[in-house]
């Protein structure tokens, strides 16, 4: 007999969502995603000054508003044809303020957002650390809320438990240092000031410098000691999550942290696409294509660009969400795809530090396709960009250029690729009268949590839903660790701009 | 032992506030989530989406008046879309609206974390797709009556929400400008305590970030702009807007960002703005 689980609404995510499955036998037959909460950002822009969205497009989300920031930045730079004339100094210090975003986003999913799934956070005794009393006071004032949990698959012996635990609470301190780390050079966090098309804003001096190496290495210690040996106990004692939560094995990464080299401009992450696991392709943007079909709006999107839809609210949809895909399939955007295409491309800086952790974890590979794989990708990310971060500042010529003047010509257009902390982000501009007359932003929840598409395929989120044992009914904690393992962002995943607006005949999204 | 509940709501939101409160270091989020704010008060945070343990019904449970009983604070993130009877944004089948009128009913005060609950922010700005409107705006039509703390900015800074959370616990007075703001942190302008005030005054501005001065002509709304960012300054006092050589956006303003757009042009100066 079928059974419906509706969870709704996720938690320990950013945003809105809600997640529907159906069980037979216990397994996962069916799943949807479904994005709960539409702002329509995009429509903001339109009128607006070119350079204003850099500050509006970090709005679409607090956590990874860097994504934003630098895909915005990016965008109009290419429009005003200006990407070459950008020091480097500027490319540094963004790829600074960059990196520390994701170093941050590592640091709170893995710790702040999923731990608790696998951790029993009553499990606590007086005298271990003043953190882990912070608990036991906490529960002898008859608190639950925001602790309280029912989740009965906890696993971890009692002194194991306890350190993750005391982990929690630390890393929320760590986490911060992080964002201390971005404002040196961003100005404050969340929602930086410092990346602006033309460079940066603040010239970074000796006193930064110093500063930043010193949030490093911090950053850098707890990484490299803690966060390691948490997340190796957390796979030692949920093997099993090598085998669930698989999706598609199609990965899709844009590549960024952009640097000039011989005047040309190159990516220390790389971008391109890779099949089932295996094959590696270069990327191409004229291949994708929305869907919107189980979406709730108009029409029907041939490519993205030609057709704006209208939102519908009585139609038979199920998301907010539409459904982008690159060559008519669905593709998981993310550490995990930055990983494999980084690997599967041959970058040294990627592949001796992937094949480093995973011998040391004994894992093949294609084991990142599964929610601890996601986890152990995006510690992989972490500890690259913290390395890579300390090159950085010692590239950084104190006495050359930050930023270089320009004017906005009255009618361009431009695409800035960048990637978020959970994946690619794309945006599109096109200005007229040196406005903003078109703006269209692809965020990488977008690709992961998006509905089934015209062709039956489902999302990345529910096709690796589908087919997992749910051993308990009551308690689906299996479903909600896949769906964590992506690292949702929903703010970010709906955005959508209205028909009315626009021309139709113009086109959005080229190559 | 007193727990004072609150209910941290996220409605529209893109999740900045709450991530803004967790970089707290001087009362750090550790001691707002676990421990006591001073002895013999804590706060009891019921409800917290992005960082509570349990997931769908269990916590649409909590939130039940049954269980929270009139007795807690709302703590309102994001703005509330009203169009189309708000079904832009829902959690458990409830638009948010719904949630919201419930839960203004019956909480003993709301506070406003964000310029979004405040005044609208930014999916409020022009052309308002989802129709959205700040708590204030609400409360008035549903003639709802009680305290309402107002914490702007996009993101606020961390020390304004947990100080005025503080000055509530130990029950001190917390005086309010006619926009719902503390005076204890929005009472200057930032342009009175600006480090490049004196800029300003010599008729010294910067025309480009390449350039040294007063950043007013490259749009900032320090002038008219109340904040007390100058002397407290971000991220545990490691920079802020302006000390990174960019403009102040405004972003504690209702003005954010509709009438402060261009972020970078010039907003001329009728009257800059009266101490308070």
């Amino acid at each position: 007999m079928r059974k419906k689980i509706i969870i709704d609404p996720v938690t320990r995510i950013e945003g809105h969502l809600k997640i529907e499955v159906e069980i037979e036998d216990k397994k996962v037959v069916d799943a949807k995603c479904s994005g709960m909460l539409y702002r329509g950002i995009e429509n903001i822009l339109i009128d607006r000054d070119p350079t204003d969205a850099v500050q509006i497009t970090q709005r679409v989300c607090g956590v990874c508003p860097i994504a934003h920031a630098t895909a915005s930045t990016y965008a109009v730079e290419d429009a005003l044809g200006i990407k070459e004339k950008i020091p480097q100094n500027a490319y540094l210090v963004r790829n600074l303020i960059h990196a520390s975003n994701h170093i941050h986003n590592s640091i709170l999913h893995f710790y702040h957002l999923c731990l608790l799934d696998f951790i029993d956070l009553t499990k606590v005794k007086r005298g271990v650390s003043s953190e882990i009393d912070l608990v036991c006071k906490f529960f002898e004032r008859d608190n639950y809320y925001p602790f309280s949990s029912k989740n009965n698959d906890l696993r971890l012996p009692e002194d194991v438990n306890l350190r993750c635990l005391h982990n929690y609470i630390k890393g929320l301190e760590i986490r911060r240092y992080s964002h201390q780390l971005l404002s040196i050079f961003g100005g404050k966090m969340p929602h930086q000031c410092g990346i602006i098309p033309g460079g940066v804003t603040q010239k970074v001096d000796i006193g930064k410098i110093e500063n930043a190496i010193g949030k490093l290495k911090d950053i850098k210690e707890f990484v490299e000691l803690y966060y390691f040996r948490d997340l190796k106990d957390i796979i030692n004692y949920y093997n099993d999550y090598f085998d669930i939560g698989a999706s598609y094995g199609n990965y899709l990464a844009y590549g960024t942290f952009y640097l000039k080299k011989d005047g040309i401009i190159e990516k220390f992450q790389p971008g391109g696409v890779v099949f089932n696991m295996e094959s590696f392709e270069e990327f191409n943007l004229s291949e994708i294509t929305e869907h919107i079909e189980n979406s709730w709006y108009e029409g029907e999107i041939e490519n993205p660009g030609k057709d704006f839809p209208k939102v519908d609210i009585n139609k038979n949809a199920y998301s907010w969400i539409k459904s982008p895909r690159y060559k008519g399939k669905p593709f998981e955007v993310g550490p995990v795809a930055r990983l494999f295409v980084a690997y599967k491309m041959g970058v040294e800086s990627w592949k001796s530090q992937i094949d480093k952790i995973i011998t040391d974890l004994k894992i093949d590979i294609k084991k990142l396709n599964s929610v601890l794989g996601r986890h152990i990708a995006r510690f992989i990310e972490a500890k690259v960009l913290i390395e890579e971060s300390l090159n950085w500042i010692l590239k950084i010529k104190e006495d050359e250029e930050f930023f270089v003047d320009y004017e906005i010509p009255s009618e361009c257009k431009g695409v800035g690729l960048s990637e978020g902390a959970r994946g690619a982000v794309g945006h599109w501009i096109e200005i007229k009268n040196k406005k903003i007359s078109h703006y269209q932003i692809i965020s990488p929840t977008t690709w992961n949590a998006s509905p089934k598409d015209k062709n039956e395929n489902y999302g990345p989120i529910e096709k690796a839903l589908i087919g997992t044992t749910i051993k308990d009914e009551e308690n689906p904690i299996e479903i909600l660790r896949i769906v964590r393992s992506f690292d949702p962002c929903l703010a970010c995943a709906v955005q959508i701009i209205e028909r009315k607006k626009l021309n139709k005949k113009e086109f959005l999204i080229w190559a | 032992m007193e727990n004072i509940k609150v209910v941290w709501f996220q409605s529209g939101t893109c999740t900045g506030c709450t991530i803004s409160v967790l970089n707290s270091s001087s009362l750090k989020i550790k001691n707002l989530l676990l421990d006591e704010i001073v002895p013999g008060k804590a706060v009891s945070l019921v409800f917290q989406s992005t960082i509570m343990a349990e997931s769908g019904e269990k916590v649409i449970e909590v939130l039940k008046e049954e269980n929270l009983k009139k007795d807690f604070f709302l703590v309102v993130e994001g703005v509330i879309p009203t169009k189309d009877g708000g079904i832009y944004g829902k959690i458990g089948e409830k638009t948010f609206l719904e949630i919201l009128y419930d839960l203004m009913e019956n909480c003993k005060g709301i506070i406003c974390i964000g310029s979004c609950s405040c005044f609208g922010g930014i999916p409020a700005s022009l052309p308002n797709p989802t129709g959205c409107k700040p708590v204030k705006e609400i409360m008035e039509e549903r003639k709802i009556e009680k305290l309402l703390i107002n914490i702007p900015g996009c993101p606020p800074h961390p020390d304004w929400f947990l100080g005025t959370i503080t000055k509530i616990i130990i029950g001190a007075e917390i005086k309010l400008d006619e926009l719902n703001r503390p005076l204890d942190f929005y009472s200057r302008l930032i342009h009175e305590n600006c480090p490049r005030r004196p800029y300003f005054d010599k008729g010294a501005f910067a025309k480009s970030f390449s350039e040294e001065g007063c950043l007013y002509l490259v749009g900032c709304k320090g002038p008219f702009t109340y904040a007390d960012c100058p002397i407290r300054e971000w991220n545990g006092g490691t920079n802020w807007c302006i000390k990174n050589n960019s403009p102040c956006f405004g972003c504690t303003e209702p003005e954010f960002i509709d009438k402060n757009s261009p972020l970078f042009k010039r907003k001329e100066i009728e009257k800059i703005g009266e101490q308070k």
